[in-house]
This record gives structure tokens, C-alpha cells and sequence, in this order.
């Protein structure tokens, strides 16, 4: 028998037997893991999971007792100061930004700023 | 350049939804290739039925990463021949070790040729699926693609990477070592 003929005859069909099933398992798994890590990378770029969430709160009521008009440059001008320091802030494990924020509210609330809006 | 035996398996359409992340699609694509994929793989891990179906779902996954970059420039099926042969190849690399013992086989089987007598075709398949798993990788896949897959010299060539000449030269290498081992076993076959 010609070898290149006995070589042909050995291709035989392969039954798909679940392995169609197997791969879109696999395919479907893979495709939502990138979606979670674009959507991960997105709020890591973002930083916002990085932020002090309860100190920036704190020292948001405080301003808004204090000068409301005053809050969103407060806050704006927090945020850029929070990302310009953050390294260094972060030695710290940001002791400064709570003490800042306590500081705030006890000050906000002994002034007689406050006082007004809670006589009224 | 000649087409291949399972360049039109696919319309380019479906290639594009699967391409554009639709699952039904994709799924179509992966039941009307599998035989394809599976095969060519089974014969490149010499029949290794596992291994060849784990490295057929590699391949699979990667198609569909990589399917937006398909450029419709030679056949989908030469597409996935390439992707198969690259996962072959690094799966090889990476398993060396475990698969270094493998082209031995052949002396053993020389120390005690069969004398064959009765013979059916069953037992020459077996003895050649053998006899493939003895070959030497680049020997036995330019095989695989030229004479089982009915791919043309150029096509296996672009597909593993090599120079028609060297690919020409693992084609009759090849087909003379499997002469050779088959005879070993106690089988006749001319080239």
C-alpha cells in the first residue's frame, strides 16, 4: 500500500461530543474576566477607591455649617491637594488628612458661625 | 495558490459578527471547526487525545481574542491551522522534558519486528498512528499539513514557519523515517 494513501484514510471526522459546550464555558468565563479588568483598571486609573472618603465627608460638613458658598473650592482644591500629596500623605496613613478633619469640626462647631443656624 | 480542502467551512459574515464579541456566532464557528482543530491536533501530539482536546480549547480561546485581527487574507481554516501549530509547538516547549522520551519508542519496537502474516487494515492504522507519534515534530507535522490536511507546500510552510525547501526536506525525511519504522514493526509500505 502507497504510504501518502494510508496517511489520508487515517483523517477521520471527530464527533463533537460537548466540546463545542466545553469551549463557549471557557470563552464566556474568559470574556467577563476582561470586562472586569477593564472595568478594575478603569477605577484604579481613577484613584477613587484610594481616596479618604470619611475624612473628605468630614471635612465637607464641616464647611457646609461653616461657609457652604465655600465647599466646592474647598473640595476641589482638597482633591487636587489629596493627589499632589498622596505619596507622601500615605507614609502617614493619613493621620494628617483625619487630624486636619477633626480639627475642622470641633473649630466649626465651637465658632460662633454655627451657632446662628442652630438658634434659628 | 490552491485552496486547502476546509477553506470554505466558514462564511465571512459569521466571522465577523464572532470577530465583533457575538457569542452564537463564535459558538458556530468553534462547532463547525472542531473536527478540523482537534484533528490536525491529535496528530501532532500523536494521538494524545487529552492533551490535543486541551490544546484545541487554547486555541479556540485565543481565536476568539484574536479574531478581530483576522484579515481574511488566507483561510480561516489556515488561520486556525497557524494558531494550532503555535500552541503545539509552545505546549512542546514547555512540556520538553515530558515528551523528550517519546522518539525511543521506535528502537524498542525494532529490537522485535513483528513477522505479519494476517493482516487488517485496523492494525495498519494503529501501527501508523504509532509509527507518527516516533517522527520528529517538524517531520511528522509537515506530514500532517501536506498529505492528511491536504494542505499545499506554501500553505505549511507559512504555517510553521519555514522555507519551502526545509519544509520539502521534512516532508521526504519524514515520509522515509515512517517507511522505516513501519517496516521495523513488521509492515510494507512504498512511498
Amino acid at each position: 500500500m502507497k504510504l501518502d494513501e494510508l496517511l489520508k484514510n487515517s483523517r477521520k471526522p471527530i464527533a463533537d461530543g460537548g466540546f463545542t459546550d466545553q469551549v463557549m464555558k471557557r470563552v464566556l468565563k474568559s470574556a467577563s474576566a476582561a470586562q472586569g479588568v477593564r472595568q478594575k483598571s478603569f477605577l484604579e486609573w481613577l484613584k477613587l477607591s484610594d481616596l479618604p472618603w470619611f475624612e473628605i465627608g468630614l471635612i465637607a460638613v464641616a464647611l457646609f455649617f461653616a461657609r457652604p458658598e465655600l465647599l466646592y473650592t474647598f473640595a476641589t482644591a482638597g482633591v487636587r491637594l489629596y493627589f499632589t500629596l498622596s505619596e507622601s500623605l500615605s507614609a502617614f496613613n493619613y493621620s494628617v488628612l483625619e487630624i486636619v478633619a477633626l480639627a475642622l469640626v470641633v473649630l466649626v462647631w465651637a465658632s460662633d458661625a454655627v451657632q446662628p443656624r442652630f438658634s434659628r | 495558490m490552491e485552496q486547502s480542502l476546509h477553506s470554505t467551512r466558514f462564511d465571512d459574515e459569521t466571522i465577523r459578527r464572532a470577530a465583533r464579541g457575538d457569542h452564537e456566532a463564535f459558538r458556530h464557528l468553534v462547532e463547525s471547526n472542531q473536527s478540523l482543530v482537534r484533528g490536525v491536533l491529535m496528530r501532532l501530539t500523536g494521538f494524545d487525545g487529552a492533551r490535543a482536546d486541551d490544546l484545541a480549547q487554547e486555541v479556540f480561546l485565543l481565536a476568539f481574542r484574536r479574531l478581530s485581527t483576522f484579515r481574511f487574507e488566507s483561510s480561516l481554516s489556515t488561520w486556525l491551522y497557524r494558531m494550532a501549530y503555535n500552541v503545539f509547538i509552545d505546549d512542546q516547549r514547555k512540556n520538553a522534558a515530558r515528551f523528550a522520551g517519546q522518539n525511543e519508542v521506535s528502537e524498542l519496537v525494532g529490537l522485535q519486528p513483528q513477522i505479519v502474516r494476517d493482516y487488517d487494515q485496523l492494525d495498519l492504522q494503529r501501527a501508523l498512528e504509532k509509527a507518527m507519534a516516533e517522527l520528529r515534530v517538524e517531520e511528522r507535522t509537515a506530514l500532517v499539513f501536506t498529505i492528511i490536511e491536504e494542505l499545499t507546500h506554501e500553505e505549511a510552510a507559512q504555517i510553521m514557519g519555514v522555507a519551502l525547501g526545509t519544509l520539502k526536506t521534512h516532508v521526504l525525511r519524514g515520509k522515509e523515517q515512517l517507511k522505516v519504522i513501519l517496516q521495523k514493526s513488521g509492515w510494507e509500505v512504498a512511498l
